[in-house]
């Protein structure tokens, strides 16, 4: 079976080749294969012409060299020793041992030679379609770059395109050559001398050339071209021919053109704006600044460029504003950074520096611009504002704490003298002895002992009201607790209350202001949030303390109350005079969290300087902020 | 048998002159003062047996004195005198080490029983802070 298949294959090899003859002995059968074709397939024929078992040795074995026959014998019993085999036992065995060998040989000799020539055909075959696959690929290509090539003759003047070529120009493709001459229709005059120039110089020295021409096709529609060409040299190295490529370069010209267009109206608005602006490449590199730029700076654009902006930046600044302008950069997003700039006259001005990348139309990142503002006034009011706001809040404390000492100290301890007067006057009349007056007293002096009593509970209260002395006698800790417990009672919502960790010595203005904000938070929670829970939490980290009150409340939409109330802002406003900030956070039927941090100030002690925070310092020393880097998930309370 | 020795101190001197008169029938008052600052002085100087401070005092807390006696090695009774009627500053003032606190409405009535308590090792508050008032 094994030579049968064995012969299929070769049958199917020599079918494929349609030009040869072969019989082929097979299990005691003369097979035919093919038709007659081929001189040097006569053995075969003889074989089948002539009777096989009268067959001499000699008449087979003279078309062949007798060493040549041995060796192919060799090689073809090893690779087919099955047929050998067969053909010897079976097939013919009238045959005497030694011709039917040797017609064996012949036909494996003959299958030798047909094998070589399949396969030469095989190659040759297989060469010229690789060829006809790279010439279609090369034309794809072409026609994919819009790129075409051409060949100049100078002995025929023949101009010769390709089929690209041909296709890029508009024309019919079957006009692959033309004289030189016409190929001066699709070009502008000044680019055909530009062109005829270049190829008289390639011609007579052999040079290479490239250059951009404006051209037309056929149809008369413009564009423009890459042309790139070459000498073709002969064996002496004279110059034959000049060879190249035409590239059509028509969309890239526009997009340039469409970006120097671009470019220059953002380079004219940019000189027009009053703001400073700056462009820099992809590296962080200055390429660029404005007039503005200079003339506040006072410097030459020389030395703005590279890394020379960076010497405008205030060195306390300059760490930080690298900081936070290379982290947006790295990520390709905008960035505002304020740092302080060097003016022309040396005195450093709050700018608010924001930039944003510059991509190209295809996504190349090609660098950042960004323009600078000068924010020094509006900083300064701000800071101004904030200062008249502290001091507004300071003074009204001031104010009311002076009422709160004279309710206290003064109407409320006489209060307590004329209940005391009283308790004795109804003790003396009754003339009983110490610790059971208060039963015996007659009944009018017992009404006004009360009523006293009632009048210094009141003025107490309201003197509570009017400046918390529970914050300096108990301390902060102590008196929010006081506060969280006695605002649950009264409005009947649960308060988790946890102050824990905060300084014993905190400085009265923190503990007084912080205690306020709680207070007007509770307030709020209690008058507008309809919050069953409340949690308030004050705890100090490092020299932060932290105040987080959330309630499970309907919540509000933060900008629907902007400007509307007191409350917010008074919040704002007292944490900010004490150097903290405060943020809002809320949604219809999500509940408020209102969440502040105010750097620990201790109450100054004689002779311990050290334990004094210097909260001024901590407010004028703080560094660049960053504005808009990240999207915060809470917002400033407006 | 010698008098028990008692210290005042309160920045009304109203008040001052009523304790005064309350108390000196039956207790020696060895010191009545208005300054808050001078009472560490004098108690360490006079060592007295019970003292009756004011919590509100001017600039001067009274809790922070009571820590101040303690930590000079002053081991007086404390009897806090104040118009304070509120249960958080009673907790304060027990727990800086007072003995009693006596709300000046009922000074008449409480003052005496909260020295005798003070001197018996007994905690006393006004009933009115206990009960609420009457």
């Amino acid at each position: 079976m094994r030579a049968l298949k064995k012969a299929e294959v070769f049958r199917v090899v020599t079918n494929g080749a349609r030009k040869v003859t072969l019989w082929m002995v097979c299990v005691g059968t003369i097979l035919p294969v093919g038709a007659p074709a081929h001189t040097w397939a006569r053995p075969s024929t003889i074989l089948l012409k002539q009777d096989r078992c009268k067959t001499p040795l000699s008449s087979v074995a003279t078309y062949f060299h007798q060493s040549l026959s041995k060796t192919i014998a060799c090689w073809c019993g090893q690779l087919f020793p099955e047929i050998a085999t067969r053909t010897l036992t079976e097939s013919l065995p009238e045959l005497q041992r030694l011709t039917i060998a040797t017609l064996f040989v012949a036909l494996i000799v003959e299958s030798a030679l047909i094998f070589v020539f399949l396969r030469h055909l095989r190659e040759s075959k297989l060469t010229k379609e690789v060829l006809r696959h790279k010439e279609t690929e090369l034309a794809e290509t072409q026609c994919l770059a819009r790129l075409g090539s051409w060949r100049w003759d100078p002995k025929t003047n023949g101009m010769s395109c390709s089929h690209a070529l041909c296709n890029l120009l508009g024309i019919d493709t079957q006009l692959q050559t033309m004289a030189f001459h016409e190929f001066s229709y699709f070009f502008t005059p000044e680019s055909w001398n530009r062109l005829t120039q270049n190829m008289k110089i390639g011609l007579r020295t052999g040079a290479s050339f490239e250059l951009e021409v404006a051209g037309f096709r056929f149809d008369g529609t413009q564009m423009w071209l890459t042309v790139r060409g070459h000498a073709v040299h002969d064996v002496a190295d004279h110059v034959l021919q000049l060879r190249g490529t035409m590239q059509n370069i028509t969309e890239r010209k526009r997009t340039e053109q469409t970006l120097l267009d671009s470019e220059e109206r953002s380079r004219l608005v940019a000189e027009l704006i009053p703001a400073l602006m700056w462009w820099c490449g992809p590296d962080k590199q200055c390429t660029n600044v404005n007039k503005e730029w200079l003339r506040f700076t006072g410097r030459a654009m020389q030395e703005e460029l590279g890394d020379g902006w960076l010497a405008n930046v205030h060195p306390d600044d300059l760490q930080i504003f690298l900081l936070l302008f290379s982290s947006p950069f790295d990520r390709r997003q905008s960035a505002a950074v304020e740092c302080r700039m060097r003016r022309n006259d040396g005195k450093y001005r709050w700018m608010r520096c924001t930039s944003s990348p510059r991509f190209l139309v295809n996504k190349h990142f090609t660098g950042y611009i960004g323009c600078c503002t000068d924010v020094t006034d509006e900083k300064e009011a701000k800071a101004a504002n904030a200062e008249f706001g502290s001091k507004l809040i300071r003074a009204q404390e001031e104010e009311r704490a002076r009422l709160a000492r004279e309710l206290h100290d003064d109407i409320n301890q006489r209060l307590a003298l004329l209940a005391n007067g009283l308790e004795n006057l109804g003790a003396d009349n009754n003339n009983v002895p110490d610790g059971v007056k208060c039963i015996h007293r007659n009944g009018k002096a017992r009404e006004l002992w009360q009523l006293a009593n009632d009048i210094a509970a009141d003025i107490q209260h309201l003197s509570h009201q009017l400046h918390p002395s529970k914050v300096h006698y108990l301390g902060l800790t102590a008196a929010v607790r006081d506060l969280c417990q006695e605002f649950s009672k009264q409005h009947n919502i649960g308060v988790e209350c946890i102050v824990q960790d905060l300084p014993k010595n905190l400085e009265d203005g923190v503990s007084l202001n912080l205690y306020r904000a709680i207070q007007e938070c509770l307030h709020n929670t209690a008058k507008h949030s309809q919050a069953r829970h409340v949690k308030v939490e004050l705890t100090r980290k490092s020299m932060l303390l932290h105040l987080y009150v959330s309630d499970d409340g309907i919540g509000f939409n933060p900008s629907d109350v902007v400007g509307k109330g007191l409350g917010l802002i008074s919040m704002r406003e007292r944490l900010r005079s004490i150097g903290g900030e405060l943020l809002l956070w809320s949604r219809p039927s999500l509940g408020t969290q209102l969440e502040g941090t105010v750097p620990v100030a201790l109450r100054q002690v004689r002779g311990d300087e050290a334990c004094v925070a210097d909260k001024n310092s901590l407010i004028s020393s703080s560094p660049p902020s960053l504005l808009t880097v990240a999207e915060r998930p809470r917002s400033h309370i407006a | 048998m010698s008098r028990v020795s008692v210290l005042l101190a309160d920045d009304n001197s109203a008040v001052l002159g009523q304790v005064t008169k309350a108390l000196e029938k039956d207790y020696d008052i060895v010191a009545a003062l208005k300054d808050g600052q001078a009472v560490v002085r004098e108690c360490l100087r006079l060592k007295p047996d019970v003292v009756v401070l004011d919590i509100s005092m001017g600039d001067i807390n009274g809790l922070d004195l009571v820590q101040e006696l303690r930590d000079c090695g002053c081991y007086s009774k404390i009897v806090f005198l104040t118009v304070h009627e509120d249960h958080a500053y009673v907790n304060a003032a027990i727990g800086a080490g007072a003995m009693a606190y006596v709300v000046k409405s009922h000074m008449s009535t409480d003052l005496g029983v909260s020295i005798k308590a003070a001197l018996a090792d007994k905690f006393f508050v006004s009933s009115s802070l206990l009960y609420g008032r009457p």
